[in-house]
Formats: structure tokens, sequence, C-alpha cells
């Protein structure tokens, strides 16, 4: 393996890491109100319209299959980052396909905590946001960071998929390289470095859940 | 404190309260005994409006609670607090911040926080345990936290949802004995709704029995004895009563013979006398005691005892007939063929 190619491998590990890292940012960013919304307008303060309207963006928006969203996105993509080429614009489709997705796992999180939760804020006369930000965030937060460790590993994914429409990264190296030169050091190297990636994620997520747990 | 007129919730087809009424004065110790669907559950709710009655009023410290808006409503509710049987404690949170939540919500200062929640914690003498997480905590401990979480708002009213049903009967009465303690302390109201009758038995002042969404018997405790049909009344003697042990209910049968078993209940005055020992020797007859149980109910000492005779028909009609003129509450349970043990 020539010096360049190690470059390459190092470039696009990096990339990778960049897609995955901001993407997982920007979903949390956008994920976790729709989430918290999609919850609320069912169990807190119901609001039917709201509550119909977000679960079926949701599931609307997760039947798309990720490499059809990927190309579908291109003019939206050009409108934010300029070019539908580069990891930054990858990072449209990526953030935008995995959004969905933390949001209904954020809802999840929230139904698995016990029915008194809520009744106890309430008898306490906390308002929706008190409930929120003082008994809902908190008893979830374990499970939050788990759907938060699912996303980035799902992301990964995701990533090597929107390399191989010129997202770059490893998916990138690994469909150049591996699939269409035929180099088959290179295409286990690549999965090797993904196989590392999603460990670390995991275990990394297990051990920030495990702080905000306490039993 | 508390009034509620005609309350009438239905869920689906299932109609959980039936029109009910009820008044709960300041400072009392109001408990609601039913058995489980009973709509005890669902009536507690509607006082803090945690579930809205279909119609009805709910007034609580002269404030018809059911025509606020969410912010007033919100208001209301810092006047009662209260506590749950699964104690619902926060597991994010320590002891010290799950008991700082009302009054964070309220938007206390964190300076009074502190001097409040160490006074608290005092109170249910937990102090040492200020931050530990709930996991670490037993059931016990977990309820004083709830309790001490309840008051540091310092509400009026304190609604307690089978508070003790999910401990033990030693740990129950340490939490019951707190709550007196606080009521004594604060005058603060307390409803309790409970499914055991040792619960109302050993704090309450007044009791409401409730069956399929009614309120059907208000008795104040002190009261519940002079009433002979009183449901509070049979529930109380079902509680102390003992069940025979099964070797002896296999024996019985309702075939009349020289050996009938009897359960006499006896309060007040009449368990003081020595009415067994002076009834075998003016008779003349072989009384046999299988069980027995005393206990007292507020100021009102009553017992129960199962006894064998040894006693023909007459013998057993003079018994019974002395029985009544010491006020005994007679019952024949059934007759043996041969000794019972």
């Amino acid at each position: 393996m020539s010096i360049t190619m190690l470059y390459d491998l190092l470039i696009a590990t990096g990339e990778t890491l960049y897609m995955v890292f901001a993407s997982t940012f920007f979903a949390l960013l956008l994920g976790l109100p729709l989430g918290t919304v999609l919850f609320t307008s069912a169990r807190i303060k119901p609001n039917p319209a709201i509550h119909h309207l977000i679960a079926g963006f949701i599931n609307f928006s997760r039947s798309i299959p990720f490499i059809i969203l990927l190309v579908a996105l291109i003019p939206l993509t050009r409108l934010l980052v300029g070019t539908s080429i580069g990891i930054h614009a990858a990072m449209v489709p990526l953030t935008l396909g995995a959004t969905p997705f933390f949001a209904r796992l954020v809802d999840n999180a929230y139904q698995s905590l016990p029915k008194g939760l809520i009744e106890t804020g309430q008898s306490m006369g906390a308002s929706t946001w008190q409930t929120i930000f003082h008994l809902l965030l908190p008893e979830a937060m374990p499970h939050l960071i788990h759907a938060m460790t699912v996303t980035a590993i799902t992301l990964v994914n995701y990533s090597a998929m929107a390399g191989t429409v010129g997202g770059g990264g490893l998916g990138d190296l690994a469909i150049r390289y591996g699939y269409q030169r035929f180099d088959l050091t290179i295409m286990l190297i690549t999965v090797l470095i993904l196989v590392v990636i999603v460990q670390a994620i995991q275990v990394g997520g297990d051990k920030l859940a495990k702080r905000f747990l306490h039993d | 404190m508390i009034e509620l007129t005609g309350l009438t919730k239905t869920y689906q087809d299932h109609s959980a309260l039936k029109n009910v009424d009820l008044f709960v004065q300041e400072g009392e110790i109001f408990g609601i005994i039913g058995k489980s669907g009973a709509g005890k559950s669902t009536l507690l709710r509607c006082i803090n409006l945690l579930e809205r009655p279909d119609s009805g009023q709910v007034i609580v410290d002269g404030e018809n609670i059911t025509e606020l808006s969410p912010h007033p409503l919100r208001l209301a509710r810092h006047k009662t607090a209260m506590i749950f049987q699964q104690f619902n404690l926060l597991n994010s949170k320590s002891v010290y911040d799950n008991i700082a939540l009302p009054m964070r919500i309220q938007g206390i200062d964190e300076d009074r926080i502190r001097i409040k929640i160490s006074e608290l914690l005092n109170l249910v003498e937990l102090d040492e345990k200020i931050h530990t997480y709930p996991s670490q905590l037993s059931g016990g401990q977990k309820q004083r936290v709830a309790i001490a979480r309840a008051l540091s708002t310092s509400p009026k009213i304190l609604l307690c949802d089978e508070a003790t049903s999910a401990l033990d009967p030693q740990t129950t009465d340490a939490i019951l004995s707190l709550l007196q303690k606080i009521h004594a302390l604060y005058g603060i109201t307390i409803l309790l709704i409970t499914h055991e009758m040792a619960v109302v038995k050993s704090i309450c002042h007044r009791v409401a029995v409730m069956d399929a969404g009614k309120i059907i018997e208000n008795t104040a405790m002190a009261q519940v004895f002079s009433k002979q049909d009183s449901i509070a009344r049979s529930m109380l003697y079902a509680q102390l009563s003992p069940t025979l042990p099964h070797c002896i209910e296999e024996k019985m049968s309702l075939v009349p013979s020289n050996q009938p078993i009897l359960r006499l209940f006896f309060e007040g005055q009449d368990a003081t006398v020595p009415f067994i020992s002076q009834t075998s020797r003016e008779l003349s007859l072989d009384i046999n005691i299988l069980l027995a149980n005393i206990d007292r109910f507020d100021t009102v000492t009553c017992g129960v005892l199962i006894v064998e005779l040894n006693a023909n028909k007459p013998l057993l009609q003079s018994f019974i007939k002395r029985c009544e003129q010491f006020n005994l509450t007679v019952e024949i349970l059934g007759y043996v063929h041969n000794h019972a043990l």
C-alpha cells in the first residue's frame, strides 16, 4: 500500500467521522424537539392535530429508502449548500434522514418512563415546559443517550451510502477502490475502520448513559 | 376545605363516579375506603383535576377549580400535594433534588430551598440520605422522601393515593404515624384512599365507604360503632375477625349437634367484663376458646371470640340470651360432631 493510499484512507476516515458527528448533532437538534412535541402533544398537553401531523410526517419520511432520499433531496441540498457533491452536501440528506428516526426514538424513550411521572408533575402544578425540563428530560436522559448512539451508528451506515453518490468518506473510498478497482485490501481496511468507529460510538454511548443512570 | 358536588365520570362504557358528593373539613384526616375499581382513585384525582369529572363541582379552599383556565389551575394545584402508591420519585435526581422539585417549579430561591430541605429531612428522619439516589432507598424511605417532597411547598391539603399499599405492615405503621405527626404539626388536611381498614382505623377522623362509583356511607370514626348497620363497622369486624383454620372448618357442618361453634363480637365497656368465665360458672357450661382477637379503634375497644360450646339446645339458647344481655353480637358458624380440635 502506497503512502498516497494511506493518506486517502486517513482523509476518508476524517470525512466519515466529520459527517457522522455533524449530522448526528443536527439530527439531535431537530429530532429532540420534534420527538418531544410528538410525545407532549399526546400525553402532556393533548393536541391531536399537531400529534397526527408530526406522527404522519415521521412515518412518511421514515418509509422513504435512504438511497432515494439522497437523490430526491439534491435540489434542496443545492439550495442550502450550493453544491450536491462533497461531505457538506451529504450532510443535508444525512441529517434529514436521521431526524425522523431519532424523533421516533425520543418518543419511545419518553413512553418507556413510568406512567406516574407526568401525573407527578401535574400534581405539583408544573407547566408543560417545566414538566419537560424538570421531569421528562432528566428521567429519560439515559434512554435519550442510547437513542443518540443508535442514531449515530445508523448514520455511519448512511454516510457510507452517501459516499456512493459523491459524498466522500469511507463509503466513497470503498466503492471507488474496493468495488470499482477490485482492491480487496482497501475494501477490508475500510470495513475494519467502520467496525472500529461503530464500536467506539457504542462503547462511548453506553459509558455516557451509565453516568446518568442512578441504579 | 374540599367540597365535591355531583361528580360524575364515565370511561367509555364504565362509569367510575356516579353523582358523588363529599365534604372534607379543614384539618381533618379523611379516609375513603373501598375495593379496587370502586372509583376511589378517580375521586381522589378529581380533587387536583388529574382527572377531569364529566360533570360536578370541585371546590378546593373556596375555589371552584373545574372552571379555572390552565394557569390559575396550576397555581391552585400548589395548595394540594399528592403522594402515590409507587412513590413516583425521580430516579435521575438525588433525595435533595427530588424534594427541591416542587419548590423549583414554584420558583422559590435556592437558599430557602436548602433551609426547607434540611428541616423536612429532619422531620422524616432521613438527614443522612440527602445525597442518596432513590434506587438506594427502601420502600418506606422512598415514601418518606415523597412525603417530604409533598410538604416542601407547605400545601393545605395532602392527597394520599394508596400511599401504604406497597409497604409491609411495620413500614405502613411507621408511615401512618409520620402522617399523624405531620397532621399534628402543620394541621394539614389529609385525604387518603385505601383498601385497608387498618389504615383508616389507625389515623382517620372520618371514613367514607365507596362502592361502584358511589359513596355508600360517610361517618365519623367515633360513631362507627354506635351504628349497628354501619358498613365501616362490619369492615372493621371483618378485619378483626380471624379466619378459622382449615382443620376446624372442614369438621364443621350445618347439622345441629351439642357442639356449636359461635362467633362473639364485643365492644366498648363489655370488653372489660370477664364475660366468659362468669358465664361458664353461672350456666355450668364448658366454653372452649378457639380463637380470639382484640383491638382498639379510636376510643372503642372491641374484640372477637370464636368458641366451641358443649351445650344442648336449651343451654345454647340461654347462652345466646346471656350474650344479648351483655350486648355481644352472636353468630352461629356451624356445628362439630366431635371436638373441633
